[in-house]
């Protein structure tokens, strides 16, 4: 079994828009969509040219999170550490806590991506046994 | 431990991923302004059964959800 | 809530669901196994026990002939009697733990309060008890004839079932609402979320009550029946009711008198029901079959909770004991039947009373050895009687590393600065719910800087909102009790957070992008509650706005001192650098941010918001292209003196729960003459109390004193200090107090830990402000 990598700064793209003008974006290209809350969306990609129909939308560089990949053979062993079940297949998107750090993943059928805080990641890397980054 | 509330963004959550929305709930015989404020940190309604609440999910979408929580559970 | 810091790490196979009921162990590979190969022992007290596979300790020490455990020994887990100390954790019971070489064991000790175990034997990482959480459908607790087919029968249905047994390590300790059970296992704790819970714990045997209960070398009828499977010798046996099944024995004829021996039971005495006589019967080991009741305190535990149900023995009826006329009753807090006589002599005839008043049921088995006779004691004398006691969890002992397992310290954030703080020798502390750099090592160096030179301080801990929407300046100007509405675009004004009752629980900046957007900070401390507040009442008021937080995702750094401007400029187009209180974006170094100007300090001082990713190229470039002009950082130990020395308040340090604005000297920061706001009914009102108290500066000569030291007024309290320090700038000491009103006015002069101060204006540097806007 492969130890998964360490977490590492991602550059995303947020959004914040009324519902309806989120509902019609679509993917770009080799980009994902989280959809964090009705009017917020994570588009895992930089800088990422989406039109959004609202005029008054928030439209930022997303440099806050942290990501990791995990294989599906690591999934039971996440899985533990959660008090709500993943999602029984992908792709499909979560978020909640895992091992008390609040997440955000994206359930695959070869893995999951997970994303969290930038400023928490080392907390979920000790929690995760992520790594050995001394104390 | 114990509560889980049903967000409806994100799904069924333990209550470790909620702060509890603090709504002011005085009971109905204090009339008096400078006693409702005084006293809704200290007396509260103590709703049995189904009752509105705010709850944060903080550990998920981080809005505000106002949910139906049965207290005697 | 317990909080310990430890790694949790679930053994591999754990998380496999048990398909099968007959083989149920998901903590197969953890399970100690019994060893065997011939020569293993455990020690027991200083005897080297041997063992063989399968045992348990309690089999293993009473087959080699010993009789430590006084009274009547169920071997299922439900006395109080078989008691161990297990390598220093206490409340271990030895007919539950599976014997295993060289381990250490000692009895319970006889005043039933074992030592607190030594500080060296505190949890540490690697020591932290294992934990996982488990999804299925179905948890099956108890593997009896019941329990087994429930968990057939669901399985046939296809339900993800698990089973827990408390006879094979896996201890049912709770059941919660969710459903949800948490467990014991000896491979940790396990949280189990499911559906349905189905609970066929079975039932307890009733214990014996009569004198000389407490001797060694009783058993009840099943653990008589268990321990001779297992290989025990119990000598000359007498059975006393319903005789054990496979166990030589001679039947005593009669009801049970009493046992009879010293230390050891050698006789038991019966009476004739008819003829009254009394017989006596020697023996080396008395066995009781009295009859059982329902194990059902994770049943009751459990009463009205949706998805719940009992099955088997545990739903059914108590046989209630006999009325008890002597001997202990309650072994765990020691009540004997005098005792439950004597409380109801004096009154005490409801169950509940007669519990609370003699703590029979408070102890290590719960009433499961008790309660069906002090229940048939109450029902002796008339009482009716109420229903069993609801439960609560925990149904065992559990140590505190097993109750905080799963739960985490409070987890601290870090700036993306982290790093470069560690690597110029800063002293890390918590602050807010973040580390922040408290002091780089030379506390002089860091204030100088500020005050005559350039300094850099990472302040990336600092709320940061963005707000957009045609409702933005509406919402704003009802959440805040300044004016927002005449700020124009790239200026920020100071506004006060307050709540209903009109305490101030936050501060901030608000900034104005455009019409329609605004950037608000709050606090480091209160940013997530802020964040909550400003959402709770958009809700509530309807407001169109877009809301994100950007707390963690920018970092920030402030360049403060009267060469930051300086700084800045070989770094960025210095004509646009804002004038004070305004903000704009523009490229520092290469990297975009939005620079405001502002003052915590004292000193001119420049924000740089930005993209975290890039905090640490911005903060090495400002670090090397300062060099010359002596550019260090500053920790927060210096930023503490730095606003105090201004006057500037700490809100949750130097505020108290119910300051208004005015207590706290900013009733300046309030516009009456505006519209509806938050607090504005309570600020209405307050403000025509009289003034109680007051955020005050005053200064003294000499060493400052501590936090909180008393302010006192001709020999009387008057109030106390919040923040203090010596100025280095100013040559005294200067601090923030509450002075509290006293013979309707305010002192000038007070006492504090002995010494004079005087009271004086805020800031107490630079007064006119002119360093700031220079
Ligand atoms: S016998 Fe254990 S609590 Fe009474
Ligand atoms: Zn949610």
């Amino acid at each position: 079994m492969s130890a998964p990598d360490r977490f590492e700064r991602i550059e995303a793209t947020r959004i914040v828009a009324v519902p309806g003008a989120l509902d019609e974006i679509e993917a770009p290209f080799g980009g994902h969509l989280l959809r964090l809350a009705p009017d917020d969306l994570l588009v895992l990609q930089p800088q990422a040219r989406v039109d959004v129909a609202d005029r008054y939308a928030i439209v930022e560089s997303e440099a806050g999170f942290s990501a990791a990949w995990f294989d599906r053979s690591e999934l039971p062993r996440l899985q533990a550490l959660s008090a709500w079940e993943f999602p029984r297949r992908g792709p499909a998107f979560a978020q909640g806590h895992l091992g008390g750090i609040p997440v955000k993943a994206l359930f695959y059928e070869s893995g999951v991506l997970v994303l969290v805080p930038a400023v928490l990641a080392h907390h979920l890397e000790e929690r995760l046994g992520v790594g050995d980054r001394p104390e | 431990m114990v509560l889980r509330l049903a967000c409806p963004h994100c799904g069924p959550r333990p209550v470790e991923e909620w702060m509890y929305g603090e709504v002011p709930d005085p009971p109905d015989y204090l009339t008096e302004a400078d006693e409702r404020d005084v006293d809704r940190g200290f007396m509260m309604s103590n709703t049995e059964g189904a009752k509105q609440e705010r709850w944060f999910h903080a550990g998920g979408c981080r809005r505000w959800q106002t949910i139906e929580r049965d207290t005697t559970l | 809530m317990i909080t310990i810091t430890k790694r949790v790490f679930p053994p591999r196979s754990a998380t496999r669901f048990i398909r099968k009921t007959e083989a149920p162990s998901f903590f197969r590979a953890t399970l100690p196994t019994c060893d065997d190969a011939p020569g293993k022992v455990i020690d027991f007290e200083g005897t080297q026990v041997p063992f063989e596979k399968g045992d348990t300790v309690l089999t293993a020490v009473l087959r080699a002939g010993m009789r430590p455990w006084r009274g009547c020994l169920c071997a299922d887990g439900d006395c109080p009697y078989c008691l161990i100390t297990l390598e220093g954790i206490s409340y271990v019971r030895a007919c539950r733990t599976p014997a295993v070489e060289g381990m250490k064991v000692e009895s319970h000790p006889s005043d039933g309060y074992p030592a607190l175990p030594p500080s060296s034997q505190a949890p540490t990482r690697e020591r932290g008890v294992g934990f996982e959480m488990i999804h299925c459908d179905i948890v099956v607790i108890g593997l009896g004839r019941s329990g087994r087919e429930a968990a057939a029968e669901a399985e046939e249905r296809g339900r993800r079932v698990v089973t827990l047994d408390a006879r094979a390590g896996r201890e049912a300790v709770g059941v919660y609402p969710g459903p949800e059970v948490v467990a014991r296992t000896r491979g940790g704790m396990v949280r189990m979320f499911c559906e349905e819970v189905v609970v066929a714990t079975g039932s307890v045997e009733v214990q014996p009550v009569c004198p000389g209960n407490q001797l060694a070398g009783i058993l009840t009828k099943r653990a008589a029946e268990r321990l001779v499977a297992a290989g025990v010798e119990l000598g000359r046996v007498v059975s006393v009711g319903v005789p054990p099944d496979g166990v030589e024995h001679e039947p005593a004829r009669g009801g049970l008198v009493r046992f009879v021996g010293e230390g050891t039971v050698q006789r038991v005495a019966t009476v004739d029901d008819e003829t009254g006589a009394e017989h006596a019967y020697p023996c080396d080991t008395a066995v009781v079959g009295l009859g059982s009741g329902p194990r059902d305190t994770l049943a009751r535990m459990a009463q009205g909770l949706p998805g719940v149900r009992s099955v088997g023995s545990v739903a059914g009826h108590l046989d209630r004991p006999p009325v008890p006329e002597a001997g202990v009753v309650c072994p765990c807090s020691e009540v004997t039947v005098d005792d439950l006589r004597s409380v109801w002599n004096r009154g005490f005839h409801e169950l509940e009373l007669i519990k609370r008043s003699t703590l029979a049921g408070t102890g290590a088995c719960q009433g499961a050895v008790c309660m069906p006779h002090v229940r048939s004691f109450v029902a002796a004398g008339g009482q009716e009687l109420p229903p069993s006691f609801t439960a609560r969890p925990v149904v065992a002992q559990i140590t505190m590393g097993e109750a905080a397992a799963g739960w985490y310290h409070h987890a601290d954030r870090r700036t993306a600065l982290h790093d470069e703080h560690l690597a110029l020798g800063a002293r890390m502390e918590r602050s807010g719910g973040w580390l922040r750099p408290w002091t780089y090592g030379d506390a002089d160096r860091e204030y100088w800087a500020v005050r005559s030179g350039v300094s850099i301080c990472d302040v990336s801990t600092l709320g940061k909102i963005l707000v957009s929407g045609p409702d933005a300046e509406s919402c704003l100007e009802r959440i805040y009790p300044a004016t927002i509405a005449p700020l124009r675009p790239g200026r920020a004004k100071y506004v006060l957070v307050l709540d209903e009752r009109g305490y101030v629980f936050d501060d901030g900046l608000v900034c104005r992008d455009d019409a329609n957007r605004f950037l608000l900070t709050a606090t480091s401390a209160g940013a997530g509650y802020f964040e909550m507040w400003l959402r709770d009442w958009a809700d509530a008021w309807g407001m169109d706005v877009r809301i994100l937080d950007r707390t963690a995702s920018w970092g920030a750094i402030s360049v403060t001192g009267p060469r930051s401007g300086e700084l800045l400029s070989r770094l960025g187009d210095a004509g646009r650098l804002p004038s004070f209180m305004g903000h704009t974006e523009m490229e520092v170094a290469g990297v975009a941010c939005r620079v405001m100007r502002l003052s915590f300090t004292g000193e001119i001082s420049y924000e740089l918001h930005h993209q975290a990713s890039q905090s640490r190229d911005l903060w090495c470039t400002l670090m090397e292209s300062g060099a010359d002009l002596g550019v260090w950082p500053h920790g927060i130990e210096v930023l503490e003196e730095l606003r105090l020395e201004k006057g500037h308040i700490l809100v949750g340090v130097d505020s108290l729960p119910d300051s208004t604005p005015r207590r706290l000297g900013h009733g300046w920061a309030v516009r009456m003459d505006k519209g509806d706001f938050v607090g504005r009914l309570a600020v209405a009102r307050t403000s025509r109390m009289d003034l109680d108290k007051l955020l005050v500066g005053l200064e003294m000569e000499a060493d400052p004193p501590r936090k909180g030291a008393i302010l006192r007024v001709k020999g009387g309290y008057a109030g106390f200090v919040t923040s203090s320090t010596w100025s280095r700038v100013l040559g005294r000491s200067v601090m923030l107090a509450w002075l509290y009103v006293r013979d309707g006015e305010y002192a000038d002069d007070v006492l504090i830990e002995g010494r004079p101060a005087r009271r004086v204006a805020v800031p107490f540097y630079d007064p006119e402000g002119l360093r700031v806007r220079a």
